[in-house]
């Protein structure tokens, strides 16, 4: 099959642009008060039984509570180490792509129409704290538009990538062109707060993580990479080692290590808080999209194909191993006994750190 | 007995004995010559409802929506994974001699060895991509591990790849078949093809050859079917050594199978000359026809027999054989031509030609047996060993017929009725799980042990394809397929489907249009959701595999996959579809309309054989009863008769459930044939019974001269027409077999019920019911 340009060069990013306002021939307004939950359509995730062997995109594990999410609105928790699962009850059917819970009882799950659902009871009841549904515009309200606003348009309805939240008040969420949300009060109101990255083009954002809570990280697509040193209040923009798409980043375990991956399998990692790159050599072409910890020595990062990269000497080297069925790990996360819990393609993989 | 008077058809057909000879010989020839034109038919449309609301929908969509007609060819090395040079060599020349076969669409072929199987990786430049053996390849260690490489990121596995990487497909689209298309592929040239040119030279060593797909299939079936025609001269074979051995005379022998034999042909030939062909149920009346022939001239040769050790005369003999049995022969065969007829209501066209079929058998029978067999026997007569054997049994005891006939008298016949109605029980019992439709997994026409079904099996559990298909037509308004609205409604429905049980997964355009999606966006799966941009939709679906859309993108089928053929699975998964229609469908968007797919085609023959059963019961029994009624005038009589022929009804059915046989095309018309020629036992021992009564004897006295009369030519009738459809147990093709097993036990049964269970029903009805006659 042959495809059209990837979205990710500039060259393809115009064409959608302007296939997007080909296609908006009735606009209406948006950008002034961003969150537009209002509008989102009432239809609610539809319970079932193969949830968890359906398209699952991440994975949050908070004390016994394991909670991951992917498409059709599917939230599932589990209190027995990812053995069983019960469905929450979602009121949006849309993909979810981020889930974040700080402790067993309050969490945080991001999705396309740029949405943020929250839970108060362990991931059971969810509901709707931020979106922003795509929507088509009349020829006036174009018009209307400042060029910042007509910038954002392709906003609408575009997916929010990752969540992470320091404690239960505050928390970030990144997206697609440049999005950036600010909570202070646990997601009764969120802020938009992209314009205080320097991403004027608007490139996706894919990831965003903290170890201590203070220094926080985001990457991003065209190797874009940011870092806050104030909890958020202010980014700079680091040095790239890359000018492709980093999926994913991992902090820690000592403080200032960070390490960033990507599009084609790429990997880099940092003793200096991202102030310098090493390119560390990568045995996969395929694209890594998450990872994580066992300890300060073992690393597990996944990706596309079914990667999954072993480091047993803290990230300096890494061995591939490929699963049986192929199919792509979307996010990894560890349980409280010390188990891999993989999502993907396929839902729910579960692995002990010995059988890899 | 009263000696009734030569009737003018009597005397119209012995006064022009030699004419008669002449002109049905000639006959013959002119037949036996249409007949050698017969053409066997395989066409679907013929087994398939063509009433049906989903096969209407269907036949409007054909030329839409072409489902594809293709060929799976794997080559499995049993010995290793396909990484080594010798496989991909083996697989090379596979390749390559598939494009020589007749019918094969050339430019779509695909296997690890043709340029449009490639793979595709995003980069930072975007894509990149190669054939996935690398124009390199030269069979080194080098190029293996590279081509290890290419087929691992060519997304084939599960498709051109075994999952297991121990064989790999390919995959030969064939030319598609139009109504008048100038080149209609020959499935049975093409099967033969295969096995010969692709079977039959690859499959050695440590390779095995798989072979599925539609063409294969029928091609299969055409072959098995043929097989049967061995079938008919084994059951010639042995009907005429039966009948020399209980007839103790070549002469009549010879007389008897050869007529049937001639009805036979007189039969293939009508139909060919009235168009019709003949068709692998159809095939089942040839069968029928010689033994229905069989047992009426056991009859004819049995009188004959006895007439001739009364008067000297061969055609006195003859004419009084004919005059005997000429009334109740024309009316047995004209109720077993009603009893066929019956099957017409169901609308199935493979049924309604096995039901036009048969009744022109049995018609033909009326003259090539009742009238030329007497005519024939005029000539050659009959042994003397046979006369005296009948002479000899005339006078003896008949210990045998003694025993038997006590089931007419008091304790035997409560005793009788006691087991019947235990049997009945048991059978209804038993029977009320007897399951619709084909339960077998595979080609349900073919034998789950057969190699069609084997490689069926070796690919489906290899491979991720899924052999029961139904196939959910969405109509949109022109260029409507492909809409925001219409794709959200299609991506919903597909949900709803995949959570129904027994559904495997669901595949449209829109998961073509998620992962391009996935594609553009870098191959991240957190954008594999439909986009709400209409102009993003439109590029995602630019290069869409064909046959998920039509021309004018108003038809767009969702192809789901089922675990199964079950009919339990398929009323779940129509009922799921008609849900959701209920509460989705929009003219304006999209309309759900069921169904294509063999799942679909199924559920629709599922649908209407449930209702044409019922129907059909009625039909039969009614007529039959209706028969006896006017045959006998007493509602006594008819109980007599019908009683045992219900309780066979109720044990075939039980039978079918223990061996797991559904009511389908092939056994529905099982019960029609077995109560039409089931009835004739009862009818001819009822009639005599009777007779004897009216002349003053006893019931167990009459019963037992009965039995003495009749009882040996209803056994014979019973055995010659369960070994004429018997041989059917042992064809290749699955609803044969079925066939075989149920009509042989009906037949049977019929007998038994009509020798064992006829007289203690009488023993409670009539035996001081039947006025005697003044004499």
């Amino acid at each position: 099959m042959q495809y059209p340009n990837k979205t990710g060069t500039s060259k393809g990013r115009s064409a959608v642009l302007a296939g997007f306002l080909v296609a908006a021939f009735c606009f209406s307004p948006i950008v002034e008060s961003s969150n537009r939950k209002d509008e989102l359509p009432a239809r609610p995730a539809i319970m079932s039984a193969k949830a968890a062997k359906a398209l699952l995109t991440d994975v949050s594990v908070a004390g016994n509570k394991i909670a991951v999410v992917g498409e059709r609105g599917h939230i599932l928790t589990s209190t027995d180490e990812g053995r069983t699962w019960v469905q929450g009850k979602v009121p949006v059917q849309v993909l979810l792509t981020g889930v974040f819970f700080v402790n067993e009882q309050l969490g945080w799950a991001i999705g396309h129409e740029a949405v943020i659902l929250h839970t108060r009871d362990g991931g059971s009841n969810w509901e709707v704290q931020y979106a922003n549904p795509y929507k088509e515009l009349t020829d006036e309200q174009m018009d209307a538009l400042s060029e910042e606003e007509f910038n954002q348009l392709p906003r609408l309805g575009s997916p929010l990538l990752d969540v992470w939240f320091k404690d239960e008040k505050e928390g970030f969420v990144v997206g697609a062109y440049g999005m950036l949300l600010y909570t202070r009060d646990g997601g009764a109101n969120w802020e938009d707060w992209s314009a205080r990255l320097d991403n004027l083009d608007n490139w996706h954002l894919n990831a965003i993580g903290s170890a201590d809570g203070k220094t926080i990280y985001v990457a991003g697509e065209k190797g874009l990479l940011f870092r806050s040193e104030d909890a958020g209040s202010t980014w700079s923009t680091l040095p790239s080692p890359y000018e492709g798409s980093f999926f994913g980043l991992l902090t820690g375990p000592q403080p200032g290590q960070v390490m960033v991956f990507g599009l084609q399998g790429n990997l880099f990692a940092s003793a200096e808080a991202g102030e310098n790159w090493q390119e560390i050599k990568s045995p996969t072409e395929n694209s890594l999209m998450a990872g994580v910890a066992l300890d300060a020595q073992n690393l597990v990062l996944v990706g596309n194909s079914g990667t999954i990269l072993i480091s047993k000497d803290g990230g300096k080297s890494f061995s591939a191993q490929t699963t049986k069925d192929r199919q792509a790990i979307v996010g990894i996360g560890k349980t409280s006994s010390g188990k891999l819990l993989m999502v993907g393609q396929g839902g729910v993989k579960l692995a002990t750190p010995a059988s890899l | 007995m009263t000696i009734k008077k030569a009737s003018a058809a009597e005397n119209l057909i012995f006064s022009m004995r030699g004419p008669i000879v002449i002109v049905f010989l000639l006959l013959t020839a002119f037949f036996a010559f249409e007949a050698t034109n017969v053409q066997l038919s395989t066409d679907m449309k013929k087994m398939v409802p063509l009433k049906h609301e989903f096969i209407q929908n269907l036949f409007k969509h054909k030329d839409e929506l072409s489902l594809g007609n293709d060929i799976r060819i794997a080559v499995e090395n049993t010995q290793g994974d396909i990484f080594n040079a010798e496989f991909m060599e083996v697989l090379r020349l596979v390749t390559d001699e598939v494009f020589y076969l007749q019918g094969v669409d050339k430019s779509k072929v695909a296997s690890l060895w043709t340029p449009n199987v490639r793979w595709v990786e995003v980069t930072e430049d975007g894509f990149r991509g190669g054939e996935v053996i690398p124009p390199t390849y030269d069979g080194s260690a080098k190029s293996l591990e590279q081509l290890q490489a290419n087929v691992l990121r060519s997304g084939q596995v599960g498709r051109l790849v075994a999952d297991d990487f121990r064989s790999a497909i390919v995959y030969v689209p064939l030319i598609e078949q139009t109504e008048d298309s100038a080149e209609k592929i020959n499935y049975k040239e093409f099967s033969d093809a295969l096995e010969e040119k692709i079977r039959q030279r690859f499959e050695k060593d440590h390779y095995k050859i798989h072979i599925v797909g539609f063409a294969k299939k029928v091609g299969d079936l055409i072959n098995g079917a043929t097989g049967v025609v061995l079938f008919f001269i084994i059951a010639i074979a042995i009907t005429f050594v039966l009948l020399l051995i209980d007839s103790k005379c070549i002469r009549s022998t010879i007389t008897v199978v050869l007529c049937s034999v001639i009805a036979v042909i007189w039969q293939l030939g009508i139909l060919t000359l009235l168009g019709y062909g003949i068709d692998p149920y159809s095939m089942l009346v040839p069968f029928l026809v010689f033994a229905i022939g069989v047992s009426h001239g056991v009859q004819l040769i049995n009188e004959f027999a006895v007439e001739s050790s009364r008067v000297a005369d061969r055609v006195t003999a003859a004419r009084l054989t004919f005059r005997a049995l000429y009334v109740p022969g024309i009316l047995a065969l004209v109720s077993d031509a009603i009893g066929f007829l019956t099957l017409y209501v169901i609308e199935i066209r493979v049924i309604q030609d096995l039901a036009v079929a048969a009744c022109l058998g049995v018609f033909v029978i009326i003259l090539t047996n009742l009238v030329l067999v007497p005519v024939f026997l005029s000539y050659v007569g009959v042994s003397k060993t046979a006369i005296h054997s009948v002479e000899k049994k005339q006078a003896g005891k008949a210990p045998f017929w003694r025993a038997i006939s006590h089931f007419a008298t008091g304790k035997a016949a409560t005793v009788s009725l006691i087991i019947a109605v235990i049997g009945a029980g048991v059978g209804l019992y038993i029977g009320k799980d007897l399951k619709i439709g084909d339960l077998d997994p595979g080609a349900p026409e073919l034998r789950p042990d057969s190699r069609y079904n084997q490689d069926d099996m070796f690919i489906n559990t290899r491979y991720s394809v899924s052999a029961d298909v139904l196939v959910v037509m969405v109509e949109t308004p022109d260029e409507g397929c492909s809409k925001v609205a219409a794709m959200d409604k299609i991506d919903r429905f597909m949900w709803h489907m995949e959570n129904v049980e027994g559904v495997e997964s669901a595949l449209s355009l829109v998961t073509v249009s998620k992962l391009v999606i996935t594609g553009f966006n870098e191959g991240s799966w957190k954008w594999a959701q439909l986009s709400k941009v209409q102009d993003i939709l439109n590029n995602s679906m630019q290069n869409l595999p064909s046959g998920l859309m039509n021309v004018s993108c108003s038809l767009a089928p969702v192809i789901v996959f089922l675990n199964d053929h079950k009919a339990e699975t398929l009323k779940r998964v129509v009922k799921a579809v008609r849900d959701f229609a209920k509460v989705e469908d929009d003219p304006e968007v999209a309309k759900f309309v069921l169904a294509s797919g063999n799942a679909g085609v199924e559920a629709a023959t599922n649908q209407t054989i449930s209702r044409a059963q019922t129907t059909m019961l009625i039909w039969v029994y009614g007529v039959v009863t209706a028969l006896c009624l006017i045959t006998f005038r007493s509602w006594r009589a008819v109980v007599c008769v019908m009683v045992p022929l219900a309780l066979t009804t109720v044990l075939c059915n039980a039978l079918m459930t223990l061996l797991g046989i559904g009511v389908k095309v092939a056994t529905l018309p099982v019960i029609a044939l077995g109560v039409g020629i089931g009835v004739d036992y009862g009818i001819y021992i009822y009639t005599r019974l009777k007779g004897f009564m009216e002349d003053g004897l006893s019931l167990d006295e009459a019963y037992f001269e009965t039995l003495r009369v009749t009882g040996k030519a209803v056994c014979f009738t019973g055995l010659t027409l369960a070994i004429g459809v018997g041989t059917w147990i042992f064809s290749d093709i699955k609803f044969q077999a079925d066939m075989g097993i149920l009509l042989t036990f009906m037949f049977l049964w019929n007998m038994i019920g009509a020798i064992w269970l006829l007289p203690a029903l009488a023993h409670f009805l009539i035996r001081n019911n039947i006025p005697k006659k003044a004499v």
